[in-house]
C-alpha cells in the first residue's frame, strides 16, 4: 500500500489537473473521451511538444527564447517554398531544421559573445524572423500539396497519428541530448552556476551559443512537422507559440534562473495546454473568449507550479 | 559611573551555523576615545560591527548604549542610538550628487512634501566645510574621488545624533596626504565626545589614531590596553597567540623540477604588480597575506580567468599565452580549487557525480555523448579514494558537509589528472577533523609528484604544509619564506607592513 501511496505521490500535480479536466469534459461531452478525439489531441499537441522541448533547453541553462514562435513559422515557410519549388523531401526537411539552427544560432550570437540579455534579443529577432516570413509569402498560407510530405503529419487511417509519432521520435532524441551528451551536462553547470562551470574549464560562451542554436534547430523540426499536418504554411501560425511553449516548460516543473528543470516533464505541461484548448471547444466557450481563458488558466496553474517547485527546493 | 562608557557589550555571543562568530565578547567605549578593534581575518570584528549596526542580533549576553539596555536589533534601532558606520565598501548612491547622498534619508523638505533643494545643498556644504572638504555638493557621488567619497560617508553619519561612529578599515584605499586629513576629522569628531571604533589592519597606524586597542582572535576576547602601553610586537603576539597543533603531518622532500614559473606578471585590472614566482614538483608553496593582498587575484590570473596585461606564465617548461582561456589551461595540466566553494567550486543543485565529472567531460567521454557506465567508475574510484561521505554519488552536492563538499571539489580537479593544484583556502568552514583529511590528500599529492600552490589565510596552515612561502601585500608578493625561517609573527609582520619595509631597504 505504501509503495502504491508513493508512486501516487510522484505523479507531478499537474498531470492530476490534466486527468481532472480530461474526467470533467468527458462528463460534459460523450465524444470528448473516444479513440478519435483522443488521436486528433495527440495531433495537436505534437508540434507545441517540440517547440516546448526546445524552450525547456533555454531555460535550463540559464535563458530565455521569445522568438521560437517566428523562428516556427519561417523555418515551416522555407519548407514549403522549397517543396512547391520542387525540393526532394529530405532536402527540404534539412532547408526547414537548417532554417531553425541559423536562426537559433544568430540568437545565440547575440545573446552570448554580445552579452546581452535574452529577454531584448529574441524580442527583437521574434519580430525580425517573422517579418521575413510575411515578406516571403506576402501574408498569404503557402499550401503544400506533395503526398509523401503530407503524410508525416497525417492521420493515418483516421487512426494512427503520424504528426504525433515524428514529434515523440524528435522529443526522445532531445530527452537524449538532456541526458546523455556533453550539451545536456553543460546547460544544467550553466543554467545553476554560470561561474562556476567557467572555473570548471567549460568554455562557456560557446555552449551557451549551442544551447539557442539547438533550440531553434528543435523548432525548425516542429515546423515541418506542422506544415505536414496543416498542409500550410501560414506566416501568423507561429503566434504566442513561445509564450505556451514557456508556460508548459514551467508546468513541467522547470525553474528560471537556477538551472534545475527536466525536458521529461513538459510533456505534461503541454498536455495541459492542449487539454484545455480542446475542452473549451468541447463545451462551447465562443473562440473570442478562448484566449483570455486560456491565458488565465496558464497563469493559474503556473502559480500552482511555482509553489510546489520553490516548495522543493527548501528540501 | 551609570555614563562612564557610551557603550558596553558584556559577553555577547553570535552563533553561525557551524561557527561561533563570537564568542563571550567584552567590549566598551567612552565618549571622545578611539578605540581600535584588531584581529587576523575572520577573528570577529566585522561580526561584531554588524551586531552593533543592528545587522545582526547576537544570542548571547548584553548591550548597553549610554547604559540603557539595547533589546531590539535593527539598522533603524541602531541609528536612533547614534550609531554610525562607514562600511569599507561605501554604501554611497553612484548616480545620486553628494548633497542627496548626504541627506539620503532624511531630505529636507518643503511644504512637506518638496525636497528643499537649495536648503539640502547648504547643509551639505556647511557640513562638508566644517570638515575643511572642498567637494561639489552638486557632483554625483560615483564621480568623485574614493577619499572624497570617505568624507561624504561621514557627513552623511554626522547628519544624524552621532555619538558612536564605527569605520572599518579607513584608510585601505587613501594615500598618505588623504589618510593625515582623514585622521584630523577624527580628531575633530572625539572633540565634540564623539566616540570612534576604528578597526584597521595597519599596526603603524594604532598609535597615531588609537587611545585604547582590543585585540580578537577566532571570535574571542584576548585583551585590551592603553595604545601607550603596548608596543606593536606585543600585539602581534596577542593577535596570533596560537600554537601550531600536530594536524600537519607533512613529509617534506627535496624538490623536483619547475612546473610552473612566473616572471613579471602585472595586471591593470586586478592592481596585480610585477608577480615572480616558481613551484616545483613534489612541493606545497603557501601564498599569505590579509584580505585584499591579491591573492586570490593571483590564482585567478594563473588560471586565466581574469586577463593580465604583461608578464610570462611557464607551465612545464614552455611558455603559454596571454589568451588561453581556463578550458585550455586545464588540458595543460593546472587546476583551481577556487575559494568560494558554494559559489564556484560545486553546482550545488547537481549531484555529486556530476560534479566530479564536470571538468573532465572532454577526457573521460571524447565522443560528445556520456557512457554512465565509464562515468560511474571514474566517480565510484574517487569517492572511495578521498573518502567522501556520502549515501549515494546521486546525492546532491548541496546536501553535503562542507568537508565532504571540499572533497568533491577536489576530486573534480584530481578527475582532470592535473599536475600543478591551486588550492584558494582549502579548508575555510570545515571542522578539524575533515581539514586532517583535506591535509593528509595534499601531502600524498605532492608526493606522488604533483605540485601544490596553497592560498590560506589561516598562518598555522601556512606554515604547517608549506615548503616555501610567498608573502603578498597590497598587491604584490613582498618576501619568500623557507618554512624553516617562517613564524606567524614573521609572515604577519610582512603581511601588512611588508612594503614600507621594502621601501625603507630601497630608501
Amino acid at each position: 500500500m505504501d509503495r502504491v501511496i508513493s508512486v501516487f505521490k510522484r505523479i507531478p500535480i499537474v498531470l492530476w489537473f490534466v486527468l481532472l479536466l480530461v474526467i470533467v469534459f468527458s462528463f460534459i461531452s460523450e465524444h470528448y473521451l473516444t479513440m478519435r478525439n483522443l488521436v486528433i489531441l495527440l495531433q495537436q499537441g505534437a508540434a507545441l511538444l517540440v517547440v516546448a522541448s526546445a524552450a525547456t533547453f533555454v531555460i535550463i541553462s540559464g535563458g530565455l527564447d521569445l522568438s521560437l514562435g517566428s523562428i516556427l513559422t519561417l523555418s515551416g515557410v522555407t519548407v514549403a517554398l522549397s517543396l512547391n519549388a520542387g525540393v526532394p523531401i529530405p532536402i527540404a526537411i534539412l532547408i526547414g531544421a537548417a532554417t531553425g539552427f541559423a536562426c537559433g544560432a544568430i540568437n545565440g550570437v547575440l545573446i552570448s559573445y554580445s552579452g546581452l540579455q535574452p529577454f531584448i534579443v529574441t524580442l527583437g529577432t521574434q519580430g525580425v524572423f517573422y517579418g521575413f516570413a510575411l515578406v516571403m509569402t506576402d501574408k498569404v498560407g503557402v499550401p503544400v500539396s506533395n503526398e509523401s510530405f503530407i503524410f508525416l503529419g497525417s492521420l493515418v487511417n483516421k487512426i494512427i497519428p503520424m504528426a504525433f509519432i515524428c514529434c515523440l521520435v524528435i522529443y526522445i532524441f532531445a530527452i537524449f541530448v538532456q541526458d546523455r551528451t556533453r550539451l545536456g551536462r553543460y546547460l544544467y553547470a550553466i543554467g545553476g552556476n554560470m561561474e562556476g562551470a567557467r572555473l570548471s574549464g567549460i568554455n562557456t560562451r560557446f555552449w551557451k551559443w549551442l544551447v539557442y542554436a539547438f533550440a531553434g534547430f528543435l523548432a525548425g523540426l516542429a515546423a515541418v512537422v506542422l506544415v505536414a499536418r496543416l498542409e500550410v504554411a501560414d506566416p501568423l501560425v507561429g503566434m504566442k507559440w513561445e509564450f505556451e511553449a514557456i508556460a508548459a516548460t514551467i508546468l513541467g516543473g522547470t525553474s528560471m534562473n537556477i538551472g534545475k528543470g527536466d525536458v521529461k516533464g513538459t510533456i505534461v505541461g503541454v498536455a495541459l495546454l492542449t487539454v484545455i484548448r480542446s475542452g473549451l471547444n468541447v463545451i462551447r466557450i465562443p473562440s473570442l473568449w478562448q484566449p483570455a481563458i486560456i491565458g488565465a488558466v496558464i497563469i493559474l496553474a503556473i502559480v500552482f507550479q511555482v509553489g510546489i517547485t520553490a516548495k522543493e527546493m527548501k528540501k | 559611573m551609570a555614563n562612564e562608557y557610551l557603550l558596553e557589550m558584556n559577553h555577547i555571543t553570535k552563533v553561525f551555523p557551524g561557527v561561533k562568530a563570537l564568542d563571550d565578547m567584552n567590549f566598551n567605549l567612552k565618549p571622545g576615545e578611539v578605540h581600535v578593534l584588531i584581529g587576523e581575518n575572520g577573528a570577529g570584528k566585522s561580526t561584531l560591527m554588524k551586531v552593533l549596526a543592528g545587522a545582526h542580533a547576537p544570542e548571547g549576553g548584553e548591550l548597553f548604549i549610554e547604559g540603557k539596555k539595547v533589546t531590539r536589533f535593527s539598522p533603524m534601532e541602531a541609528q536612533k542610538y547614534g550609531i554610525g558606520i562607514i562600511y569599507q565598501e561605501f554604501n554611497l548612491v553612484p548616480y545620486l550628487s553628494v548633497a542627496e547622498n548626504i541627506f539620503i534619508d532624511h531630505m529636507p523638505k518643503k511644504a512637506g512634501i518638496y525636497v528643499d533643494k537649495k536648503k539640502m545643498h547648504e547643509e551639505a556644504n556647511k557640513l562638508l566645510g566644517d570638515m575643511k572638504m572642498n567637494v561639489d555638493t552638486h557632483a554625483l557621488a560615483g564621480d568623485i574621488p574614493v577619499a572624497q567619497q570617505q568624507m561624504v560617508e561621514v557627513a552623511k553619519a554626522l547628519t544624524h545624533d552621532l555619538k558612536i561612529l564605527i569605520m572599518d578599515e579607513p584608510t585601505a584605499a587613501l594615500s598618505d596626504r588623504e589618510i593625515e586629513n582623514l585622521f584630523g576629522i577624527v580628531r575633530s569628531l572625539t572633540e565634540k565626545g564623539i566616540g570612534v571604533i576604528y578597526i584597521s589592519h595597519r599596526l603603524q597606524e594604532i598609535p597615531i589614531i588609537g587611545d585604547r586597542v582590543t585585540v580578537l582572535r577566532d571570535g574571542k576576547y584576548i585583551d585590551t590596553q592603553d595604545v601607550k602601553d603596548i608596543t606593536t610586537e606585543e600585539l602581534v603576539r596577542l593577535m596570533v597567540g596560537r600554537e601550531i597543533k600536530d594536524l600537519f603531518n607533512r613529509e617534506r622532500q627535496a624538490p623536483g623540477e619547475v612546473v610552473l614559473k612566473v616572471e613579471n606578471l602585472c595586471s591593470e585590472k586586478e592592481g596585480l604588480h610585477d608577480i615572480n614566482m616558481e613551484l616545483r614538483r613534489g612541493e606545497i608553496v603557501g601564498l599569505a597575506g590579509l584580505v585584499g593582498a591579491g591573492r586570490t587575484e593571483l590564482a585567478r590570473a594563473l588560471f586565466h580567468v581574469d586577463p593580465y596585461e604583461s608578464g610570462k606564465i611557464y607551465l612545464f617548461g614552455e611558455e603559454i599565452s596571454k589568451n588561453l582561456t581556463p578550458h585550455q589551461v586545464i588540458k595543460r595540466g593546472l587546476s583551481l580549487l577556487p575559494e568560494d566553494r558554494k559559489q564556484q567550486g560545486l553546482s550545488l543543485i547537481l549531484s555529486i557525480a556530476q560534479n566530479i565529472v564536470m571538468a573532465s567531460m572532454e577526457r573521460i567521454q571524447p565522443f560528445g555523448w556520456i557512457r554512465s557506465k565509464i562515468e560511474k567508475r571514474v566517480v565510484d574510484r574517487y569517492i572511495k579514494d578521498i573518502n567522501i561521505i556520502t549515501p549515494s554519488r546521486e546525492q546532491l552536492a548541496g546536501n553535503l558537509s562542507g568537508g565532504n563538499q571540499q572533497k568533491v571539489v577536489l576530486a573534480k580537479w584530481l578527475c582532470t589528472q592535473a599536475d600543478i593544484i591551486i588550492f584558494d583556502e582549502p579548508t575555510r568552514g570545515i571542522d578539524v577533523g575533515a581539514k586532517g583529511e583535506i591535509y593528509a590528500l595534499m601531502n600524498e599529492l605532492v608526493k606522488e609528484g604533483k605540485a601544490i600552490l596553497m592560498i590560506s589565510s589561516e598562518l598555522p596552515e601556512i606554515i604547517g604544509m608549506s615548503d616555501r612561502i610567498y608573502v603578498m601585500q597590497n598587491r604584490r608578493i613582498v618576501k619568500e619564506l623557507q618554512s624553516s625561517e617562517a613564524t606567524q609573527e614573521v609572515i604577519i609582520s610582512y603581511a601588512m607592513e611588508g612594503a614600507r619595509e621594502e621601501e625603507r631597504q630601497d630608501g
